[in-house]
């Protein structure tokens, strides 16, 4: 049993490792099919045309596309992603510093998506066309209809703008607090780990409205998934047994409806994390956060290549091993994995 | 009033109501009967009778729109149709419990067997956390489950049907219920599995003094196992008799009707039905000196593979071979009708998909008609000129007709596709002829499959098999989702058809006596192997093989069963 889903996981383990390389080759392909030539750039506005063909040489730009993808492959492998044109610094540097970020707060908005849409679903689902399952269905339509830079804009008008409940919505911790040193990354667990609370709450109350901001955008989909889930299970064959049986309301609700239902929910929130990681980049923009959302925007507003290779290639290495876990979690809570063949 | 007299439930004048959006429905009225402990009853009916809803309502598990307006249920001396959540919560499981049709799908599917009874355990407080796996061990036992640790450590899904339908038993006795509720307990299960499992229930009974109400459509089961009968039609009990009374007194002409297409050891198919069918005076088509369709050897395998991840890297991996379908030989006259019965899992289902070319053979010859079939790929033979003489009537009624189609379009489509070119008006025609033939009203031509009775979408099933005036029909379980009597016309049916026109049947079926009726000769399969073949007549009263005689006697049949006459006149 356990030895049959160890395997499987070294299976699906293996199979990321060419779908990672297609990413490799695809991110690579893209950036050499932008139009516009980065020897250009890189010489600067003054170069003329030796000094251009002269960076072009040292960028290994004049060799073949197999030679420069080994190349690539091969600066790859010592952890380079080449240097960022517009900040001057390495691209490894710019992603490690930023990663954080993004992560702190698509980790927070998924988190807080979930705490609201999977009870809001569950309830909806025990009381269907009651106010509950209204209310449901109302933030639903809102979460799935609402673009993620108006409700960002909205949140930030009502709440900094209007109630003044929130600080400046401008990056990740307010001018007069001090960076907790890096620990993380993440400026909320940094400061806990030194015990600074003053500033653990400065960051927390920074985030809160980007990540209100992306909890929305999450919650549609979960509580929609939650919701008719757990309907199908509440009216499964098994439910109603244990109730012809007497198993009390919670066991049944929250055990066997649940544990059922929680199996396409675990596919839907892999979708949803995937997705949050793309709205980030709005999100990012809006609130000013420092993340690598907002550094790739102003990667590709100003043609900086390294940049947004490196980037689409953190992402994509992103999806896969989030898609990865999500698989392998599915093999460990579903028994019927790998076991029907 | 003695201890013995004492009634255990008496539901008396219950009523059920549904809303639905077209106003409340009543399904069940002035409904009556008691139990005692100890006893046995039978709810007949057929589908669409309110007999499961009559049982559901005993434990008020009423789907949210229905309601009792009217009638008493007094389960001990307690009036339990008016009991509170919490004290209902006491009787489910703990006084009354219930056991469902398809027993795979009412355990949970993430959840252990172990698991399931510990809940149950732990639920009602019944035993303490020392003591409890021995309690687990000892119901399990009870069901006559031997292998403890294995059963208690799997998923239902690793469980034959039988062995989760004996995991609900022992989880209706965890709280030593006195009443069990059983919703046709053995509806899809094979028939020596069905008896293993009465058998259980009606030792319970017998031994522990178990109460057990159950449910089926089955009069045969009903007759073998129960001590009282309650017959329902349209949500209104028409009989309600003891065991003596009920096969000697019973008045009413439905329960005649079900009692006559209750299939027996001795009965023809035309005794089903109280009429006699009209196709009697045709005679018997006359059987060829040629075999229509001769089997050589044939044999299907599926390749299984194995092995470890390690092991695949290695090029090691195992390949093993699942044979469905040993050797079999066998031939069908022309005219004649060949039935050919086993239990799941014994290939004849597979045997029937690869004579009617919807599978390829792994080895062996089907010789149609003198013609080599079996070289043909499946995927080609829908080119040859022999689609047309071969063609299969379906197992599942609803499932094998799209239902955005309307009737017309049904019959019609494998005159379209495989006939030769007809005109709108002679297309008209024919299906018409058809319908006619199978019994369906020409007005009938406009409707979708929905709004079709089950016997109704099996004839819409004939007609379109016998469209292209094939001269050989698959039936593969034809009747299996159909109520009794339905399946007494239907089988009327497909005998008259096979008069009138000449036509070689197939019949495969998990029930022998159903398949005798239509039958020349039969053929006896078990995992894969053809054990035993020959006339009709001589296999049922002289089996040979071990495995026909299990069959022949798992098959629960009335015993009391009187001659058509008798019903008749009574």
């Amino acid at each position: 049993m356990l030895y049959d889903k160890i395997q499987l996981i070294i299976k699906r383990l293996m199979l990321a490792v060419p779908t990672l390389f297609g990413v490799l080759v695809i991110s690579f392909c893209l950036t050499r099919a932008l139009p516009g030539d980065p020897a250009v750039y890189f010489a600067g506005a003054m170069a003329d045309e030796a000094s251009i063909q002269h960076v072009r040489e040292k960028l290994g730009l004049d060799r073949s596309l197999p030679y420069q993808f080994l190349a690539y492959c091969n600066n790859l492998l010592n952890g380079e992603l080449g240097q960022s044109l517009t900040t001057g610094q390495s691209v490894t540097y710019e992603i490690k510093a930023r990663l954080p970020a993004s992560l702190e707060l698509t980790l927070l908005g998924l988190f807080m998506g979930l705490l609201i849409a999977i009870p809001l679903g569950i309830l909806a689902a025990l009381k269907p066309n009651t106010w509950i399952d209204h209310l449901c269905r109302v933030l639903v339509t809102a979460g799935a209809s609402t673009p993620i830079f108006f409700s960002g804009l909205f949140l930030m008008f009502v709440f900094y703008y209007l109630l003044g409940w929130s600080p400046s919505p401008i990056g990740r911790l307010d001018f007069i607090y001090l960076e907790p040193p890096h620990v993380t990354g993440f400026y909320t667990i940094d400061a806990l780990i030194i015990g600074d609370y003053e500033v653990f709450k400065a960051a927390f109350a920074q985030l809160l409205l980007p990540a209100s901001t992306l909890a929305l955008c999450a919650l549609a989909p979960i509580a929609r998934m939650t919701r008719s889930s757990m309907i199908t299970a509440l009216e499964s064959e098994y439910v109603k047994a244990a109730k012809a049986n007497g198993i009390s309301t919670n066991m049944r609700v929250y055990v066997y409806a649940l544990q059922n239902a929680s199996l396409p929910l675990l596919t839907v929130i892999g979708l949803v994390f995937g997705f949050l990681l793309g709205g980030n980049v709005l999100v990012e923009k809006v609130y000013s956060w420092p993340g690598i959302g907002s550094f790739a925007i102003d990667a590709l507003v100003a043609s900086d290549y390294a940049a947004i290779q490196g980037f689409v290639l953190i992402m994509a290495v992103l999806f896969v091993t989030l898609n990865l876990i999500i698989d392998i979690l599915y093999t460990l809570f579903d028994p019927r994995m790998g076991r029907n063949e | 009033m003695s201890i013995k007299a004492k009634k255990l439930l008496s539901v008396s004048k219950l009523a059920i109501d549904f809303e639905t959006k077209k106003g409340t429905v009543r399904a069940v009225e002035n409904v009556s009967f008691d139990l005692q402990k100890g006893e046995v009853l039978a709810l007949v009916g057929e589908s669409g009778s309110g007999k499961s809803v009559t049982a559901y309502s005993i434990l008020n598990l009423l789907d949210a729109n229905g309601s009792m307006p009217l009638g008493e249920i007094i389960y001990d001396g307690m009036p339990i149709h008016k009991a509170t959540p919490a004290k209902l919560k006491e009787i489910r499981g703990r006084e009354i419990s219930m056991i469902f049709q398809n027993p795979m799908s009412t355990l949970n599917p993430i959840r252990k067997v172990g698991q399931h009874l510990r809940d149950m355990i732990r639920n009602h407080g019944y035993a303490s956390w020392s003591n409890i796996e021995k309690e687990i061990d000892k119901l399990l036992k009870q069901v006559e489950i031997h292998d403890l640790d294995r059963v208690k450590n799997a998923y239902p899904f690793e469980l034959s049907g039988g062995m989760c339908q004996r995991v609900m038993i022992a989880l209706a006795l965890a709280c030593r219920s006195r009443l069990l509720i059983a919703d046709e307990p053995t509806t899809g299960l094979d028939v020596t599995t069905q008896k293993s499992i009465m058998d259980l229930i009606k030792n319970l009974a017998k031994e522990e003094g178990l109460a057990v109400i159950l449910i089926t459509h089955d009069l045969g089961i009903a007759s073998e196992y129960c001590d009282k009968f309650v017959v329902m039609e349209k949500g209104k009990v028409v009989e309600s008799n003891s065991r003596v009374d009920f096969f000697s007194k019973s008045k009413h002409p439905y329960t005649k009707k079900l009692l006559l297409a209750t299939p027996s050891k001795e009965g023809k198919v035309e005794d089903l039905t109280l009429e006699k069918p009209s196709y009697l005076n045709i005679s018997e088509p006359e059987i060829s000196e040629k075999p229509l369709l001769v089997v050589e050897g044939l044999r299907k395998t599926f390749i299984k593979k194995t092995g470890s991840f390690l092991s695949f890297v290695k090029g090691k991996e195992k390949k093993e071979e699942f044979v469905a379908v040993k050797e079999s030989s066998f031939s069908i006259y022309s005219g004649e009708c060949v039935g050919l019965v086993g239990g799941s899992g014994s290939g004849k289902s597979t045997t029937s998909r690869m004579l009617a070319r919807l599978d390829d053979a792994s080895a062996g010859k089907i010789i149609f008609d003198g013609v080599v079939i079996s070289d043909i790929s499946s995927n080609d033979f829908i080119k040859h000129p022999y689609r047309k003489d071969i063609q299969m009537v379906f197992q599942d009624p609803t499932g094998s007709l799209n239902p955005r189609h309307t009737v017309f379009d049904l019959i019609a489509e494998p005159l379209k596709r495989l006939g030769e070119s007809f005109n709108k008006n002679s297309l008209d025609q024919k299906v018409e002829s058809l319908m006619l033939q199978v019994g369906l009203p020409t007005e009938f031509m406009t409707r979708l499959p929905h709004q079709l009775s089950g016997g109704q979408k099996a004839r819409v099933g004939i007609a379109r098999a016998i469209a292209l005036n094939p001269k050989f029909l698959i039936l593969d379980e034809p009747t299996s989702a159909l109520d009794v009597s339905v399946q007494a016309t239907v089988l009327q049916l497909l005998e008259k058809l096979r008069r009138e026109l000449g036509l070689s049947y197939l019949f495969v079926s998990h029930d022998l006596h159903v398949v005798k009726m239509l039958s020349q000769r039969i053929l006896v399969m078990k995992e894969g192997i053809i054990v035993e073949q020959g006339e009709t007549s001589k296999v049922m009263h002289s089996p040979e093989h071990s495995y026909t005689k299990q069959l022949m006697s798992s098959i629960p049949i009335i015993k009391e069963k009187l001659a058509i006459e008798a019903i008749a006149a009574f």
